[in-house]
């Protein structure tokens, strides 16, 4: 109650100075929200502001080309071949029956659930120079090594392949909530204006679906970006790689941490773009008229084709590593299933839930401002929040460890002094941090998804209701959530994935003895004890593909209409 | 076959429920017909299956002495030749006035899709709308730019 008392007056008080500025408790809640999570970035940003003149004269002599071309190689490579593996299914499944068709619509999620560095050691254990498959070629044809050409699976190729076949799933998710949720009646509209199926679809449903696609595009190129696991492995020099190098190799936080900034600029291009067409595109609507999805049955051809088209990524991206997995978990699945690992999967999978949800409840509070604000400083702010998602685990940890421990360590020090009591590392120490990292990390992607279902919800909408009484609260329990269901619940299964993949930060931040499914992943395949590895990778792949399944299913009812 | 539209013995059926039994008459060429009836009696219904959106469980759809359909037979929507205007005009919400009103030109010259524009623009007064968007525009102007929409590239039958 005193607390309450407490916080009433604080925000008055603040009212009353920023009155003239005309701010709202919520805005006030906002900017102290975003000050919060934008201690990393200040951080990383803070650091170009100290000099460190050898060591960068040094990089660009030796390696900063390789960073940047290398980086920019992976970024046009991934990004098109999402595009291409993403858009075209998520079409297809949606107006068209073929083959196996029911069921490929939510397989072609699989991959989402297989982190990348898992599909790399995957990859290059089954095909590099001594893996079962040219271990066979050569001993079926008798050739030598040097003998033969075989595509190099530990090269820039082999990067932008393997994450390409991790990464497109967002863009397929994304398209494909687009696709079925825009109004059958323009497509109708279009046929009797003499489009083609495929007229249809590039003239009409491709550009109202562009704000999605480019939304699931900006968010595989900051994965992208952010990738080590797999740059790593092949040996790519990239951005991320190179930070690493630095800090580690040449104990040099502070040049990781302004090679992090340079990533940044990468970062910030790609939500200006995104937010220009979003501006520029700002669809509504523009029929309320929603009849049921009649998917048109190919025949013959056609459908075999359609199958293939959708199939392939599928095979690529999941069957054939998560066979490969298979097969060495096989072999060491009587020693790994113990009791240490359901205490891994546990820990995995309340981490990744409780950090969805609350990505999710924070997403809307940041949508719902921006929504009903016109202020410049609002849009700002959640950018500013957003930009979290392109910085690399390990650098987000160190944004988040170095403030946090100072705050444990003057507390200790201020406590020892006056009341002689240790307390010791109350926050660094513990899963607060741990969570706060991943949301640092991954707000954006709940931001993005939740603002783009908002964007479909015409004002007037929110007119209509309020005429007929309704208050704000249950404008959004009545109408918003409703409409939104699909996208809400895609944005709380994005985060999900991501947290029982993600690596670095869990790495350095995770408390003492407290283990997750991924680092344990990583211990043992770094250790080259790939075979040891599958069995959590596969928990991981299986944990991932439950909720995968359900956001299909819910993508599929929510489209107003359904029948 | 003298009639634009000559439909024999209609039926139509979705997902095993029976929306349409039976239906026949025939509408001359130059006419106006209104379709009346209690909400839910199957108008739209009969509206789709003329324009080729539902595929008939039995009957036939003549259009223009061609017959368009009937079971086992069906001519795709954008060969029928019809207009239609939508019930909320359903205007492409990412095209402008103008890029909403030649969609359906199919002549390649310029010129000929000017003529017609400005034609058109100018039956339904929207000379002060042409570089708008649906949202910009009243209920009003949004049907008119559906009619001319719909009428751009001179269907046979209008809906």
């Amino acid at each position: 109650m005193i607390f309450k008392n407490f916080s009433k007056s604080f925000y008055s008080l603040l009212n009353l100075n920023f009155s003239l500025l005309k701010f709202s408790r919520l805005n006030l809640t906002l900017i102290l929200l975003a000050l919060f999570f934008c201690i990393p970035v200040v951080i990383v940003c803070g650091s170009l502001f100290f000099p460190a003149k050898d060591i960068w004269t040094h990089l660009i002599d030796t390696v900063l080309t390789d960073y940047i071309f290398n980086s920019l190689a992976l970024l046009i490579g991934v990004g098109f071949f999402s595009l291409l593996l993403g858009v075209i299914p998520a079409w297809l499944v949606t107006m068209y029956q073929f083959p196996m068709s029911r069921y490929l619509e939510w397989a072609i999620l699989l991959p989402m659930s297989m982190p990348a560095y898992i599909i790399a050691y995957s990859y290059t254990g089954t095909f590099d120079a001594a893996g079962p498959v040219q271990t066979m070629m050569r001993e079926l044809t008798g050739w030598e090594y040097n003998d033969y050409w075989f595509p190099e699976v530990r090269s820039l190729g082999g990067a932008i392949a393997m994450l390409s076949l991790v990464l497109y799933p967002y863009v397929y998710l994304l398209a494909r909530a687009s696709f079925i949720e825009q109004s059958i009646c323009v497509l109708e509209v279009s046929r009797t204006l003499g489009c083609s199926a495929m007229d249809a679809f590039r003239r009409v449903a491709l550009p109202l679906a562009r704000p999605a696609i480019i939304v699931g595009l900006s968010l595989v190129l900051m994965e992208t970006l952010a990738d080590y696991g797999t740059v790593q492995y092949f040996g790519v020099s990239a951005f991320t790689t190179g930070i690493f190098r630095t800090w580690f190799g040449m104990d040099n936080s502070l040049v990781a941490a302004q090679l992090s900034a340079i990533l940044l600029l990468f970062v910030v291009v790609f939500l200006y773009l995104e937010r220009r067409s979003r501006k520029q595109l700002a669809f509504h609507h523009t029929s309320n008229r929603y009849s049921p999805l009649l998917k048109q049955k190919l025949k013959s051809s056609s459908a075999f084709f359609a199958f293939v088209i959708c199939f392939a990524p599928l095979l690529f991206g999941f069957i054939l590593p998560a066979s490969f997995l298979g097969e060495w978990a096989i072999s060491t699945y009587s020693e790994a299933l113990d009791i240490d690992f359901y205490i891994l999967l546990l820990n995995s999978l309340s981490l990744a839930f409780i950090t969805a949800l609350l990505a999710l409840v924070i997403a809307l509070f940041l949508g719902y401002m921006n929504r009903n604000s016109h202020l410049f400083i609002n849009r700002f702010l959640v950018r500013f929040i957003s930009l979290g998602y392109a910085i690399p685990g390990t650098v987000i940890a160190v944004g988040v460890l170095i403030p946090f421990a100072w705050f444990d360590n003057r507390l200790d020090e201020f406590l020892t002094l006056h009341f002689n009591f240790s307390s010791g590392l109350l926050i660094s120490g513990t899963l607060f941090i741990l969570i706060f990292a991943y949301l640092v990390r991954f707000l954006a992607v709940s931001i993005n998804t939740v603002e783009a279902a908002l964007e479909k919800i015409k004002p007037e909408m929110d007119e209509v209701a309020k005429t007929a009484g309704m208050s704000h609260v249950n404008i959004m329990r009545r109408i918003h959530i409703p409409i939104m269901r699909g996208s809400l619940l895609t944005a709380l299964l994005l985060v999900f994935v991501d947290v029982l993949k993600e690596l670095p930060a869990t790495l350095i931040l995770r408390p003492f003895n407290f283990n997750t499914l991924a680092v344990r992943t990583f211990e043992l395949a770094n250790e080259e004890r790939l075979a040891e590895a599958a069995v959590p990778a596969l928990a991981i792949v299986i944990a991932g593909i439950i909720p995968v399944i359900m956001i299909s299913n819910s993508i599929s009812r929510s489209r107003p209409g359904y029948e | 076959m003298n009639n634009a539209i000559e439909i024999k013995e209609l039926s139509l059926s979705i997902e095993g429920r029976s929306i349409l039994e039976n239906i026949s008459f025939g509408l001359g060429e130059i006419g106006i017909a209104c379709l009346l009836g209690p909400s839910g009696c199957g108008k739209t219904s009969l509206l789709r299956c003329i324009a080729g959106f539902e595929e008939l469980n039995n009957g036939e759809v003549w259009i223009k002495g061609v017959i368009a359909s009937k079971p086992n037979h069906h001519l795709p929507v954008e060969q029928r030749n019809i207009g239609m205007v939508f019930q909320d005009y359903v205007l492409f919400p990412h095209m402008s006035v103008t890029e909403n009103i030649i969609f359906g030109l199919k002549d390649q010259r310029v010129a000929r899709t000017k003529e017609r524009l400005d034609e058109l623009i100018e039956l339904f007064a929207l000379e002060k709308h042409t570089k708008k968007y649906p949202h910009q525009l009243s209920g009003g102007q949004q049907q008119r730019v559906a009619l001319a929409r719909a009428m751009a590239p001179r269907p046979g039958v209008f809906c």
